[in-house]
């Protein structure tokens, strides 16, 4: 995981694998809740470059318990429009870290290929946010999540 | 000739029950028998078992108060005060209106989300920290409507309104 001097790489295929950490009461009735998408920037890992445990490795241990899961790059929503306003575009981009050269984010803009960031109105995330999760059900799970988002832990 | 019900107070019942408890022996073996039907009774009454889940949201609401900044491993803003206060009116308005829901959660997005199920038939409120609520219906599939509301009560209840209507359509 740790980057060295390997390069950013732009291009993501729309077949390629993105992992995201989850609590287990994340799921509300078979479906990744709203809750568990944020903006700005939301963080995943690269399948390209990373396997699901990795989005869970800490020398501390503060990951432990949570879980994993997996969407494509096709599941991420390519735009959402609003009656009123502009329409936004949504893109992955490769921000590796020292110690997670995986690491990327969703952006938004309201112009394509722009690679800045523009933050949404609220409805527009939240679409964002609900189109994504409905493409995220318990098949999309690569390790179980034991630990809710308060803390407790559930078997 | 129209009949009239008296309303029906299961408190004393409750409180019984759970001041003798099972097993107690201070207490005879019929009584016994008839607090635990009464019991059952109350458990299985909606009336009883949305009550209680309203206040396990509402503890659950005051419980968010102990997040800290970055609670979700992604750097998300915990919860605050004015979130945590907008989810609980909108809480009490749902008791009113007798529409529990299925899920409230922390939200990455930095807030707190209420959600309902039926079904595939789906809502969201989200309570975010700057004061600003928002509502999505959907089905697995398909985004319905997502609005912005203000605070106020009457637009709350007109929201709640929308999704009981989708919800039960």
């Amino acid at each position: 995981m740790i980057r060295g001097d390997r390069p950013v790489v732009p291009d993501f295929d729309e077949t390629e694998v993105l992992y995201l950490r989850y609590f287990r009461d994340h799921f509300v009735d078979g479906q990744l809740s709203t809750a568990a998408i944020r903006f700005p920037k939301q963080s995943v890992n690269r399948g390209l470059h990373s396997e699901p445990e990795d989005c869970l490795f800490s020398e501390q241990g503060i990951y432990n318990g949570l879980g994993v899961v997996d969407f494509q790059i096709a599941d991420v929503p390519a735009s959402v429009s609003q009656t009123q306003g502009p329409a936004y575009i949504f893109f992955l981009k490769h921000v590796p870290l020292p110690d997670n050269y995986a690491h990327s984010e969703i952006w938004s803009d309201q112009v394509r290929g722009s690679r800045n960031y523009r933050e949404p109105s609220k409805t527009v995330k939240l679409e964002f946010r609900v189109r994504l999760c409905q493409r995220i059900g318990p098949d999309n799970v690569r390790i179980a999540a034991v630990r809710n988002s308060t803390g407790a832990i559930t078997a | 000739m129209p009949v009239t019900v008296p309303p029906v107070d299961y408190r004393p019942a409750v409180a019984l029950y759970h001041h003798l408890g099972p097993g107690n022996e201070s207490i005879t073996s019929p009584y016994t028998a008839m607090l635990e039907n009464t019991y059952a009774e109350i458990c299985r009454s909606n009336f009883w078992t949305w009550r209680k889940q309203f206040e396990a949201a509402q503890r659950d609401v005051a419980g968010l108060s102990s997040l800290q900044h970055g609670w979700d491993t992604y750097d998300a803003e915990a919860p605050n005060e004015l979130a945590r206060t907008t989810a609980k009116d909108i809480l009490r308005i749902l008791e009113q209106e007798a529409l529990p829901p299925s899920r409230l959660l922390p939200s990455r997005e930095g807030g707190i989300t209420i959600s309902f199920a039926e079904g595939s038939r789906r809502a969201e409120i989200e309570a975010y920290n700057s004061g600003e609520i928002a509502v999505a219906i959907y089905t697995p599939t398909e985004v319905l409507k997502v609005w912005e509301l203000n605070a106020e009560t009457r637009s709350i209840r007109e929201a709640i309104a929308s999704i009981r209507v989708y919800l039960t359509a």
